[in-house]
């Protein structure tokens, strides 16, 4: 009953276990490298970025009034939500969507005054830093384009442009 | 032996069944990590499917309560809209599947209407016929809920014009180009630029304030490109236009076209669709005297006003407050088929063969039937090139009275016998009184021969799906055989209509019509003279193109009384439903 030796199938088990073995701790070795987290982190922002703009389509599609820009291109947008009720009227309430020193802002304007909130639907305010160069251009009457374009958080030149056509349902 | 091997192949099984699962391990979890950008990617696009499945059920409960409100059967009042007329229609609570391959469903969840007061100063919008409409959508596990504002509007009780007057104030900017480019398709592959952007649309449909100036301008270059060696036309389309004095319509005017207007006056306010353009120093006014013109309500003026700013071109008015959903009204299209049926049902229904109905009971009353084979005045189109000319060809009956068969009424209160629906398969020839508040309807022509309904107390409304067109036969005819004196002439070439009218201005027929030779004109003239008659029509005209009228009446000679309750007691009311307001939430 004694064994001499290995077995092939033995060896076999042992080689692929072994460049299993390898292959993770090249792997977690390359997760835990700075490319990777920079990588990493680059993606997280994009994805924030992204979000941001997408719940700010969202607002925009379905604001009961856009106010500013009405035609052309500009560095502010303005508009109205729908009060709460059936009828959706516009609010007296201005909602506004500024960019100033490299931030998007969400601000609240009414007769009172202009006031920056804190948040805009979870997002903090500013909802966006680094902006280095922002448009909402009123290309037809029912067809706002948001353009953003964003210094990468670590870098000093990589400029990411991101954009939204939003389709304006009570234009 | 086989006791050795036995023990090898006991101690090998979970190393095997280890190493199985392990492989399968890593292959499930290199799948999922492939297929989890997948999935998520996925789950947004089912996000938005329920939000646009949400949505379509509003554009289908807004067709569903367009195809109600044209069913003479029950009539839907103006003043007592309630949504149990279009539960019935649109189905509420019934989900619905959106296409052939999506797994998107929508539903209508509500109707109800908005209890607010008509406001005073928004005088073209009845706050108090609004709906709100609830729809459903999902996708998947997501829901979203979509409320919209739909607006109903009464048209006659609104405009006195409604897209009457369109090629009035707008005329026809390309025809000239594409008379000489040889055809629409021609012109288009010469000027593809305005086309791509969107700034023009093959009906002539100017959307960019820019061109518009450029094609209005009276010293303005030719704005299209024409073939080489092709003869130019002489400037912008603004050198042959103008549109001075005062408007046709004494009452509200909608146009779905661009206004283009000189120093002109209104007689009450003014709603488009596009832009308004006046032209230079040109001040349009309105009857009370102020230089502006209404768009939608006197609130939007000041706004108007106050907030030209960019680089629109001078003379044009931006309403920033209009939004393309508020200052669109939808047009009004008949249901002829539904008429028909409930002419047969319950008014009197004149077949093919010039033979009437009362309520499916063939009646004895003669509608002088006969047969006729016309052409039109020459007219020029927005995208033809030469000249257009409409022949009518076919049966015809002759309604109320008539010179010709001894003025016997067979529209009377006796004939009518309490119906209010006439429904003809056959063109009509119409002048007189009628017997009743009626609703006249055939999908060819109507023909006035004289004033009709212009003393009775009754409300009469024309349909007729090829137009109501003038015919000056009969009083030609008239005076060529009795002689009368000029007085009587002078008095029987104005004529009265008081009645609603969809489509007029569908042309002038008379014994002077005839068929073009080589391209030439044909003009009202005969016995009678040319631009002598004069027709006031008191109601509202809803569609048509009344510049065939207004071009050879008596200068001044077509105007249009704006009565709000022309329409009252008829079968059907002319009401259009819009989509004002949208709003999409997500549910879940």
């Amino acid at each position: 009953m004694r064994r001499l030796g290995w077995h092939s199938r033995e060896l076999l088990l042992f080689l692929m276990f072994l460049a299993i073995a390898g292959g993770a701790s090249v792997f977690f070795f390359f997760l835990s490298s700075r490319d990777v987290r920079t990588a990493q982190s680059d993606y997280a922002w994009s994805l924030q970025v992204n979000a941001v703009l997408d719940r700010l389509a969202d607002e925009l599609a379905y604001a009961a009034q856009i106010d500013h820009p009405f035609d052309g291109e500009s560095k502010e947008c303005w508009y109205r939500r729908a009060v709460p009720g059936g009828t959706l009227e516009p609010s007296l309430t201005q909602q506004g969507l500024v960019v100033a020193d490299g931030m998007l802002e969400f601000v609240t304007r009414n007769a009172s005054g202009t006031v920056k909130s804190r948040s805009f639907r979870g997002f903090d305010n500013p909802l966006l830093k680094n902006v280095k160069k922002a448009s909402f251009e009123r290309r037809s009457s029912n067809l706002l384009v948001v353009s953003m374009s964003l210094l990468q958080d670590g870098t000093t030149d990589a400029v990411q442009v991101f954009e939204r056509a939003i389709s304006l349902r009570s234009r | 032996m086989s006791l050795k091997r036995s023990a090898e192949r006991l101690a090998t099984f979970p190393v095997l069944v280890m190493t199985g699962f392990t492989g399968l391990l890593f292959l499930v979890l290199a799948a999922r990590v492939y297929m989890s950008d997948r999935d998520l990617a996925l789950d947004r696009v089912r996000e938005h499917q329920a939000r646009l499945a949400a949505e379509s059920g509003i554009h289908f409960a807004l067709a569903r309560v367009r195809n109600a409100l044209v069913q003479p059967e029950p009539a839907i009042l103006p003043g007592a809209i309630v949504p149990q007329a279009f539960e019935s229609a649109v189905q509420i609570g019934r989900w619905r599947r959106i296409g052939g391959q999506t797994e998107a469903w929508f539903r209508v969840a509500e109707i109800r209407r908005v209890q607010l007061p008509d406001r005073l100063e928004t005088p073209l919008i009845d706050e108090s016929c609004q709906l709100q409409v609830t729809a459903e959508g999902r996708c998947g596990w997501h829901l979203a809920q979509t409320t919209a504002v739909v607006q109903l509007t009464d048209l006659v009780r609104t405009f006195g014009a409604m897209n009457s007057l369109n090629m009035y104030y707008y005329g026809t900017p390309l025809q000239p180009w594409i008379d000489r480019a040889g055809s629409l398709e021609a012109f288009m592959a010469l000027n593809p630029g305005p086309f791509r952007t969107g700034a023009l649309s093959p009906r002539g449909l100017i959307f960019d304030p820019r061109l518009l100036a450029r094609v209005y301008q009276p010293a303005g270059e030719e704005p299209f490109l024409l073939a080489s060696g092709t003869q130019p036309v002489g400037g912008s389309y603004g050198r042959f236009f103008a549109r001075e004095g005062e408007s046709p319509c004494r009452g509200p005017v909608y146009c779905q076209t661009p206004i283009v207007v000189d120093t002109h006056r209104f007689f009450g306010p003014v709603q488009t669709a596009g832009w308004l353009f006046r032209r230079g120093g040109a001040k349009p006014v309105i009857d009370d005297g102020r230089t502006v013109v209404a768009l939608t309500s006197s609130r939007r003026v000041q706004l108007a006003t106050d907030n030209l700013e960019g680089e629109m071109p001078p003379g044009s008015f931006v309403d920033q407050d209009a939004s393309p959903n508020s200052s669109f009204v939808a047009s009004w299209k008949p249901d002829f088929a539904a008429l028909k049926a409930a002419a047969k049902r319950t008014g009197i229904y004149i077949d093919e063969n010039g033979k009437g109905f009362y309520r499916g009971e063939a009646v004895d009353t003669d509608y002088h039937p006969g047969d006729h084979h016309l052409f039109s005045e020459t007219y020029v189109d927005a995208a033809t090139v030469g000249l257009e000319q409409d022949e009518v060809e076919g049966g015809y009956v002759v309604l109320s009275t008539a010179a010709r068969y001894g003025e016997r009424n067979n529209l009377d209160a006796v004939a009518l016998r309490g119906a209010r629906l006439v429904f003809s398969e056959r063109s009509v020839y119409i002048r007189g009184e009628i017997g009743g508040d009626l609703l006249i309807v055939t999908p060819k022509h109507i023909f006035l021969t004289g004033s009709t309904n212009d003393e009775g107390p009754f409300s009469l409304f024309l349909v007729a799906g090829a137009g109501v067109a003038l015919s000056t036969t009969d009083l030609e005819n008239h005076v060529a055989e009795k002689k009368p004196s000029q007085s009587f002439i002078s008095a029987a070439v104005k004529w009265k209509i008081r009645a609603v009218i969809y489509k007029p201005g569908a042309g002038w027929y008379g014994s002077w019509s005839s068929s073009p030779s080589g391209g030439k004109q044909v003009w009202p003239s005969g016995l009678l003279g040319g631009r002598v008659f004069t027709v006031t029509i008191e109601g509202a005209c809803i569609e048509g193109n009344l510049k065939r009228w207004i071009d050879h009446a008596a200068p001044d000679g077509v105007r249009i009384e704006w009565k709000p309750a022309a329409a009252d007691r008829l079968p059907v009311q002319p009401i259009t439903a819009n989509l004002l307001r949208m709003k999409t939430v997500r549910l879940n």
